[in-house]
């Protein structure tokens, strides 16, 4: 990462061909469309993707056995064979059902005890200082920054799920090649009032969802300047405000922000919702950006999405759900939205951001200001759902 | 049940190739007149001619023969074409699949065809009346009786044999899809009752030509009407047709088709780039390039009936999402294409700015000013480059790296002190020069190795700058007039005029001007004029094309 920090002078070159004339509200804009979107899980080994490491000193998480997994007092061994027989095709069906009295734990892990989740035990992680104390938390890999709340990295950080270098952890690959293939697309503004981009007290960075996919360049990679239209959703828009020093953007207050998350599958949360959120965006030489965006994400959004399809996922990424459900609990460090116990755990993303350009959800205008958008009216009377009044008045009268 | 009638299908292809398709042997005419010319018909006639009469969802699968481009169009090298085995067999697969699709189950009901008491029997009155009213069509005249019997016996033997009357149906309309006359435009002549002894183009030919040329398909019932009635020998008759024609919505298409053809888009079928140098090209990239292109001058020169001389300097044109990252501007619509006006602060030159002509005409790597200079004067000026000498040395232009002649114009400059190249290289080099801050892909830049670009340039004397100085100067040059003109006669005629027509040419350039140079006006006069229809000079002993600069192979040319 500090590798792709330019200079001040380079920025402002860089900053020139995206900057919009002088609009309305901004001096300055700059979009961008998250060509990656992983959460930011610093690898502690020098090489390989599962290695030990500084971070993870077992290295990455071993597969479970599912004998042991499926060995209950109401299920035999020639049972638990016939499961886990390939072309029987049973696993999936009841690989969760392994409580003590049938109970399926991936609705109710508390049925089983806490099978251990072999945490992240290193020093080192990317994020913010969320609870503004510099003297709990990790340290930055680069040394910059101090008093790094990043517990879900803590709790899930040797799970093969995310762990790997950057752009490299197995979940990361499965989800981004969705997004990229057109799934959606995360949009991220950024917009200054000041004349100088690089050094602007009053910022402004948006995030939205759009519906347009990204096209690939022919590497592989995500064309830059490709136009997007903002989707209204009030699920995935939000501002924080920020100021530029150097080129580099921090916020400059703790916002809740919501975005669309990376995850690609119907059953996880579309939605991304940090509490008392921090943004960080770093531009690089090539007029791409960098961001990590960082908070405290309910603990229960992180586990839905895992518990549906859990067998699946737990053979996938060899993690034994109730171990990364007793983790969640365990690490969780914010009470959230005035809950009386701890909900919410902090938590970090890196955006690997290309040029774009943004339009209004209308499609009549470029956006050149980071704002929120009303949600969009239904497009006519008939597509309008009833409401259930009128529709249960209608049976009744028949 | 198909496979019983397989046999009938092989013996048509048989009888097809007997016809004299293979091995460039001159098609059989069964009209009574003298066969003046022969044009393979285009990809584009050939699927417009599917759509008009079975609809345009008929789906075409196959790959066609290559078009040969001579005298700088691919329509003066259709008459020299002929079809190889290979390509027959595709046009006889696609003429299956075409005939598979009329005659669907789902479908049959959309052709005015009559429906067969019993469909496990033939009935001859169906096929009859079908073979003569589609392949009217097909043949661009009507039919023989010779040719419907043969037809009918066909379908009759297969379909019968099948037990299913729309196999025979199908059979009959492959084998009018194979058949040599409906492959190839054959031009033929009758006597001409107002000259003793002489002969002229008969209705059904001049019928042709216009719709190949103003709509790039086939006659319509009212065109072959006209063409049956004689009102295409008369004056005020052509006259009445070609207003209808020019009238209706199908005269894109036959602007598309001509313009596909003048601008060399042939092009796009090879056309590659380096993408570690170009990331952003992609086939989506150079399909909406060409679309880009063909909506610009048909909105420009047929729904507008603009100055043609305005292609060169306008800055509205059309984008697409795709083309707007390529432009760096962003799409704001919901439409797939949207109205664009190139800023005023960007070089523009109307269509020699769009990605289009800069990126057929240039190298995969690299710009090549030479490329584009040549294609200028070829496309658009009608001008011919002899191609360059066999032993001519390109390796101070090929070296990109040399720290010491950074930008294209500087390896270009050594490159053409050689005195073997100097004298063509100042005729394009200029041209192309002007180009510069486009790369390879057309998009705009302001260095090249990082060294500022010069875009100044000077031809024949005339001093100019950049892109818009040369949209200027092509917009001033007469001899742009003069090509359109030409390649529109040339298109429609199907050769090269000759001397003998160069009076004509000049007068129609001078119309062409006093109508204010309006394609609809200038394709107006040359379809209405005696040369259009006038037979061809008598050919002198054959000769081989001219030779002129290759601008289709990337490695020749600087």
């Amino acid at each position: 990462m500090k590798t792709h920090l330019v200079a001040f002078g380079a920025l402002l070159a860089l900053a020139a061909p995206l900057s919009i004339p002088a609009a309305a509200h901004a001096g300055w804009s700059k979009a961008y469309v998250a060509e990656w979107f992983e959460p930011a899980f610093y690898y502690g080994a020098k090489t390989g993707i599962i290695e030990p490491g500084a971070d993870c000193p077992a290295g990455t998480n071993k597969e479970p056995d599912w004998f042991d997994l499926l060995k209950t007092s109401y299920r035999t061994d020639e049972e638990i064979k016939v499961i886990l027989d390939p072309e029987k095709s049973q696993k999936n069906r009841v690989g969760g059902i392994r409580g003590p009295n049938k109970e399926n734990v991936y609705i109710q892990p508390w049925s089983v005890p806490d099978p251990g989740m072999p945490e992240m035990t290193g020093s080192l992680a990317y994020g913010f200082d969320l609870d503004n104390n510099p003297a709990t938390g990790f340290s930055s890999p680069d040394g910059k920054y101090k008093g790094i709340d990043n517990a879900y990295y803590k709790a899930a950080g040797c799970w093969k799920a995310w762990r790997g270098p950057a752009r490299n952890a197995h979940h990361a690959l499965y989800v981004n090649d969705g997004m990229r293939d057109g799934v959606m697309s995360v949009m991220v503004i950024i917009s200054g009032d000041g004349s100088d981009p690089a050094n602007d007290p009053n910022v402004t960075v948006g995030f939205y969802l759009s519906k347009d996919k990204m096209v690939k360049d022919a590497n592989g990679g995500i064309t830059k300047d490709f136009t997007f239209k903002i989707d209204s959703d009030q699920r995935f828009q939000s501002l924080i405000k920020g100021k530029t020093v150097n080129g580099v953007l921090e916020s400059t207050e703790q916002a809740d922000l919501k975005l669309r998350d990376v995850e690609t599958a119907g059953f996880f949360p579309a939605q991304l919702l940090l509490y008392n959120g921090k943004v960080r965006i770093e531009p690089q030489a090539d007029g791409k950006a960098f961001a990590t965006v960082g908070g405290y994400r309910p603990i229960n959004d992180y586990w839905t999405g895992w518990a549906a399809s859990g067998t699946i996922h737990e053979s996938t990424t060899h993690v034994n759900l109730p171990a990364y459900w007793y983790a969640l609990q365990r690490n969780a460090d914010l009470a959230a939205a005035g809950a009386e116990r701890k909900n919410a755990i902090s938590t970090a993303y890196h955006m690997y951001l290309t040029p774009a350009f943004l339009i209004a959800p209308d499609a009549k205008s470029q956006v050149t200001t980071a704002k929120l958008y009303p949600p969009a009216p239904p497009a006519t009377a008939e597509a309008a759902p009833r409401p259930r009044a009128e529709l249960n008045a209608g049976q009744a009268a028949r | 049940m198909k496979t019983a009638a397989r046999t009938v299908f092989a013996a048509m292809a048989l009888s097809a190739a007997s016809l004299g398709m293979f091995g460039g042997a001159v098609p059989a005419v069964s009209s009574e007149g003298n066969m003046v010319a022969t044009r393979r018909l285009t990809e584009t006639q050939y699927r417009h001619t599917i759509a008009d009469l079975f609809g345009a969802d008929i789906a075409v699968n196959g790959r066609f023969e290559p078009e040969r481009r001579e005298h700088g169009l691919l329509a003066i090298g259709a008459t020299k074409l002929s079809i190889t085995g290979a390509g027959f067999d595709q046009y006889y697969s696609m003429a299956r699949t075409i005939s598979d699709q009329v005659f669907d189950e789902k479908r049959r009901g959309k052709l005015p065809a009559c429906v067969p008491t019993d469909p496990r029997k033939v009935e001859r009155a169906c096929v009859e009346g079908f073979v003569r009213t589609y392949g009217e069509r097909l043949f661009r005249r009507p039919l023989t009786d010779a040719e419907v019997a043969a037809r009918v016996a066909g379908a009759e033997r297969g379909g019968n044999n099948a037990a299913d009357h729309f196999v025979g149906m199908e059979l009959a309309l492959t084998s009018l899809l194979v058949a040599p006359e409906y492959l190839f435009r054959i031009e033929t002549t009758e006597a001409d009752p107002k000259r003793r002894g002489a002969r002229r183009l008969d209705g059904y030919t001049k019928a042709s030509r216009l719709s190949h040329l103003l709509w790039d398909t086939t006659p319509d019932a009212e065109l072959l009407r006209a063409a049956r009635a004689g009102e295409l020998h008369d004056k005020k008759g052509l006259e009445r047709q070609v207003e209808r024609m020019l009238a209706s919505p199908k005269t894109e298409a036959g602007v598309r088709a001509f313009f596909s053809d003048m601008l060399q888009f042939e092009f796009f079928e090879t056309v590659t780039k380096d993408v570690t140098v170009y990331p952003k090209f992609s086939a989506a990239l150079m399909e909406s390039a060409r679309e880009q292109t063909l909506r610009t001058l048909v909105d420009h020169l047929v729904t507008r009936n603009g100055d043609y001389r305005d292609i060169f300097t306008s800055r509205s044109t059309f984008i697409n999402r795709q083309l707007a990252s390529a432009y760096q501007t962003p799409f704001i619509s919901d439409a797939d294409w949207v109205s664009y006006t190139v800023p005023q602060e960007r070089e523009a030159a109307g269509v020699i700015t769009q990605v289009t002509f800069l990126s057929l005409f240039s190298h995969p790597g690299r710009s090549s000013p030479t490329k584009r200079g040549v294609a200028l004067n070829e496309v658009f000026l009608c001008e011919e480059t002899p191609i360059p000498p066999v032993d001519v040395d390109f390796s101070i232009v090929n070296d990109v790296a040399n720290p010491l002649l950074k930008t294209n114009r500087d390896r270009l400059l050594a490159h053409a002190t050689e005195e073997t190249c100097a004298g063509c290289h100042n005729l394009s080099d200029p041209l192309g020069l002007a180009l510069e801050r486009f790369d390879s892909l057309g998009q705009h830049r302001e260095t090249e190795n990082g060294q500022p670009i010069d875009v100044s340039a000077s031809l024949e004397g005339k001093k100019f700058t950049g892109a818009t100085g040369l949209g200027l100067l092509m917009h001033d040059n007469p001899r742009a007039a003069r090509c359109i003109v030409r390649n529109v006669y040339a298109y429609g005629v199907g050769r090269a005029p000759g001397e003998a027509e160069e009076r004509y040419l000049s007068d129609q350039t001078k119309a062409f001007a006093r109508d204010g140079y309006k394609l609809p006006a200038l394709l107006r006069r040359v379809v209405t004029s005696d040369a259009f229809f006038a037979l061809p000079p008598v050919a002198p002993a054959a000769q081989p094309p001219a030779r002129v600069a290759s601008i289709r192979t990337p490695g020749d040319q600087p």
